[in-house]
């Protein structure tokens, strides 16, 4: 460490050529954290879980046709039918399908005449089955059974036969222990429901929502002109088993059939957009980063290769290769913390910007840590290659005339 | 043919060179830029190398001082025999043994003339106080130690020149190399240079200096020429 201190003398004295890297390296440092913070934060935004078994379900929404009996009858004829199936382990009508970007909502308050409300969730209604055939994990409480299901021509919130709801809503309503959820009253709107039971997770019908993962459950099959039934497959040919329920359903002959459609392709459907946008912003953090690094690299190499005179200089008065190549390590690793404490300084100004003005969250302390691990391991990639050149320097460069 | 010129060393051989050549080789030609020669020098003398541009006298300097290597013969430093040393050996060699003065000076103008004169210093297990002493003396031989926070800009050329110098004496080497030491300076520079190598000479360090200027080489002991890559002794007239 003998070269520390005329190293830093002589980055004092002639300021301008580091001081542009370190300034580059700190925007660079800047950039690469928030960016990928934003990047990362896309991608679990993306792969959110759903709860589903995404694998092995597919939707369709069918007409129902006559009177309200007729319809009652055609329906349950046609469910029990499906599940009758080889190829079919479950199958239940819902009023709203993850993913579908169709569905309702309530407020939910933890007080009927509370001013405001806690949250918003999703509202699926639907057999008493849909929590096993959907594949979702009950955590807590419990579910629904054949008892529990009703079968009306509207959504039948005004009788309490109690919800099941998602652990992130159960978070939210009671955040020192979501437990304690269980058995007590929520408001959807109006509507007084006891929580009977929590759900792991469990998608709602709007991807792009920012409360997806808040849902609630209900057992009551909710009679229309047109319902979505929701099939979970037995054994791994989805292909026959849609095949299958559709020979069942079409045997109605007024039977129209709308949305055939598999889960998994209901999702990448629903985040089409969203991938293309992280995938874009993953090509320009990279495109960028690369950018950036390049002229770190220009940068440092051309720092270096200007003291060629220098550098013979040195080699003539003594300095061995590997006290060269030391000397300059040295240099750039001063150079690059000094740009890395600055990077976090700005790093940190621009986060607070962003969080103010376009509600993100803010970066974790650990993403300036390991961003400064990166950059300053960048920056020593970046330093080798000149500083191994500049120890090739013959010293006779010292008595060249030119 | 082997030129022999050591019939003026005197005393111990501070430099030895037995049938030292140099030739460039290229993929298709090859250039002797030093013809065989055999080279004393003794502890104490002051030698100036002389010639014309392209002669060779860079070349020869660049090998006394283990900047560049030789492609023949054998090299004697201060009794050591340097053909074949690593890199290594031979950077810690110029260090110790060896003090340049180069013509424009080669200072490093973001340090200060205290750095400066430290640099070399580093390379060796000197501690800081020793470093600091020695840098001292220096200037003070070099009548500068008034300014050793001031930076090479500074400076007058000759002032620099100084500075250089003080920087070649501070490791106290076996000899000092000057190459073409006033080539960058007005003539009344110049000979307050030449006046202070003399007084270094003449406290006891060899020097070894290549000059074009004829007068400064008769104020040496000794001149040998360099013409096309030939070494001959040059016999000096009475009156320098």
């Amino acid at each position: 460490m003998k070269d520390l201190q005329p190293i830093i003398k002589s980055l004092l004295r002639a300021k301008t050529a580091p001081l542009l890297l370190m300034l580059q390296i700190a925007v660079t440092f800047t950039i690469l954290v928030n960016a990928v913070f934003m990047l990362l934060q896309k991608s679990d935004e993306i792969n959110v879980p759903s709860g589903l078994a995404e694998n092995e379900l597919f939707w369709f929404q069918m007409s129902l046709h006559g009177t309200r009996e007729e319809k009652k009858t055609s329906l349950f004829r046609d469910l029990d039918a499906i599940k009758a199936l080889d190829s079919v382990s479950g199958a239940v009508a819902l009023s709203s399908i993850p993913f579908s970007e169709r569905g309702a909502g309530h407020e939910i308050r933890l007080e009927r005449d509370a001013v405001g409300y806690v949250t918003k969730a999703a509202f699926y209604s639907g057999s008493y089955q849909s929590l096993e055939t959907m594949g979702l994990e009950l955590i807590a409480g419990e579910g629904f059974t054949i008892n529990d299901e009703r079968r009306l021509y509207n959504f039948g919130l005004d009788v309490p036969s109690g919800v099941i709801i998602t652990k992130v809503l159960a978070e939210q309503l009671y955040p020192d222990d979501w437990r304690q959820v269980i058995g007590e009253t929520i408001f959807l709107d109006e509507d007084a429901q006891p929580v009977r039971g929590v759900v792991e997770h469990l998608i709602g019908p709007w991807s792009f929502w920012k409360n997806r993962s808040f849902n609630v459950l209900f057992s009551n099959v909710f009679i229309t002109p047109e319902v979505s039934i929701l099939v979970r497959i037995q054994g791994d040919n989805i292909d026959k088993s849609m095949q299958d329920v559709m020979d069942v359903v079409m045997q109605e002959p007024r039977r129209t059939v709308d949305h055939l459609e598999v889960m998994t392709d209901s999702r990448e459907k629903a985040y089409r957009a969203q991938v293309a946008a992280y995938s874009t912003l993953k090509a320009v953090v990279l495109g960028l980063a690369l950018i950036t690094m390049l002229g770190v690299f220009g940068q440092t190499r051309f720092a270096i290769l200007k003291r060629r005179k220098q550098i013979g200089t040195r080699r003539a008065l003594g300095a061995s290769q590997i006290a060269i190549v030391r000397y300059y390590v040295i240099e750039n690793a001063v150079i690059n913390l000094c740009g890395i404490v600055l990077g976090v300084v700005l790093a940190v100004v621009a986060n607070n910007l962003l969080v103010a003005h376009f509600q993100l969250e803010p970066v974790p302390g650990l993403y300036l840590v390991y961003g400064g691990v990166i950059i300053f391991l960048a920056g020593f990639l970046a330093v080798l290659q000149p500083a191994i050149r500049a120890a090739s320097i013959s010293p006779a460069e010292a008595t060249r005339s030119v | 043919m082997l030129q022999t010129i050591s019939e003026n060393a005197k005393g111990y051989n501070m430099l030895k060179m037995r049938g030292v050549a140099k030739s460039f080789v290229t993929k298709t030609v090859e250039t002797q830029a030093l013809q065989p020669f055999d080279l004393d020098i003794s502890q104490g003398e002051f030698v100036a190398i002389v010639g014309p541009s392209g002669s060779g006298k860079t070349t020869f300097l660049n090998i006394a001082g283990l900047l560049e290597a030789h492609s023949e013969g054998q090299y004697y430093l201060d009794g050591k025999d340097i053909t074949g040393l690593s890199d290594r050996s031979k950077s810690s060699l110029r260090n110790q043994k060896i003090g340049f003065i180069f013509q424009s000076f080669n200072l490093i103008p973001e340090l200060n003339l205290f750095d400066n004169i430290e640099m070399p210093l580093r390379y060796r297990t000197f501690s800081r106080k020793v470093r600091a002493q020695r840098v001292m003396e220096a200037l003070e031989k070099v009548g500068l130690a008034g300014r050793k926070s001031h930076y090479p800009q500074q400076l007058s050329g000759g002032q620099q020149q100084r500075v250089a110098i003080a920087r070649a004496l501070a490791g106290s080497p076996s000899f000092l190399l000057a190459d073409e030491p006033t080539g960058n300076l007005d003539s009344k520079m110049a000979d307050g240079i030449m006046a202070l190598l003399k007084d270094i000479n003449q406290q006891g360090t060899s020097i070894l200096m290549v000059t074009h200027d004829m007068d400064q080489a008769r104020q040496a002991g000794r001149v040998v020429e360099i013409r096309d890559g030939y070494l001959t002794e040059q016999q000096l007239a009475l009156t320098a």
